[in-house]
């Protein structure tokens, strides 16, 4: 067994699902979740603690798919590229996965400095640099597709790549249909399951008595669905606010 | 006309096409099997 190639072709797949990952968690979960993130006004914690650290790991194992990829083509590098000598199903992979990389850097990371504000913008700068960096990413996840297929049809170089090739997306693209339909299914029952928690919580404090702090603060009773907030302190703001003893409580 | 990179089902319903059209240019224009 050859070590450089066999190094290059791990490093290569290992970097390649961190970038491929991190680009479809961009695209699937976070643009959604900064969505309805905004909407609550939640949205700073994903925007100064999770996007600068998975942006970090996104470009750079852009970088290292790259030159790992370029290290397994080897002295079959310039033949991939010119698509000649059986190298162009590989060669259509590598020059999307090039494409791919110039978006990640050229298009996405310096407009997403300008957007988390580690560059400075207006704006009006930072709202151009939103859909500039929004359509580079989606084009990229676009592209990936192809990518991947050509990458792995690429490397099998039978006769019959191209049914074992479709064999495997359609291997992938079942699981990912489970992944996503437990993952969905899971997220419901987690929900329910805190929804319920929450009333069975809110029925337990509503039976029990008003605690005196409360009620010696303000000099009245709190209102009866401040009694939960003691178990639920996100909910206990609002809750101060709707009664009348908000004004004397801390925030 | 909507971008169709604005939703998900857009984009990778553009992705599955690309990739249709690049298989049948590999096969076909360059006669290279992939």
């Amino acid at each position: 067994m050859d070590y450089v190639p066999a190094l290059a072709r791990w490093l290569h797949f290992m970097a390649g699902v961190m970038w491929i990952g991190l680009l479809y968690y961009f695209n699937f979960v976070q643009v959604a979740a900064m969505k309805a993130a905004t909407a609550d006004g939640t949205a700073a914690g994903i925007g100064k603690h999770v996007a600068p650290r998975a942006l970090l790991y996104f470009r750079w194992a852009a970088v290292v798919t790259w030159l790992a990829g370029a290290a397994l083509l080897s002295d079959k590098f310039v033949d991939a590229f010119t698509l000649r000598h059986g190298m162009a199903g590989i060669g259509v992979g590598a020059w999307l996965g090039t494409i791919m990389l110039f978006n990640v850097w050229a298009l996405i990371w310096p407009n997403q400095q300008k957007i988390l504000g580690l560059k400075p913008a207006t704006d009006e700068e930072k709202n151009r640099a939103r859909r500039v960096a929004f359509l580079a990413s989606r084009t990229n996840v676009a592209l990936s597709m192809p990518m991947l297929f050509f990458m792995a049809g690429g490397s099998l170089g039978s006769p019959h790549g191209f049914w074992a090739t479709a064999g495997a997306v359609m291997v992938v693209v079942l699981i990912a249909a489970v992944g996503f339909a437990s993952g969905a299914l899971g997220g419901l029952f987690v929900r329910c399951d805190l929804t319920l928690s929450h009333h069975r919580a809110s029925a337990r404090a509503r039976a029990a008595p008003v605690p005196p702090a409360i009620a010696s603060r303000s000099g009245e009773p709190a209102a009866a669905g401040c009694r939960s907030a003691l178990r639920f302190p996100r909910s206990s703001r609002s809750c101060y606010r709707r009664s009348s003893a908000a004004t004397s409580l801390p925030s | 006309m909507k971008n169709p990179l604005d939703s998900l089902w857009g984009t990778i319903i553009s992705g599955l096409v690309l990739t249709v059209i690049l298989y049948f240019v590999v096969k076909s224009i360059l006669g290279q099997g992939i």
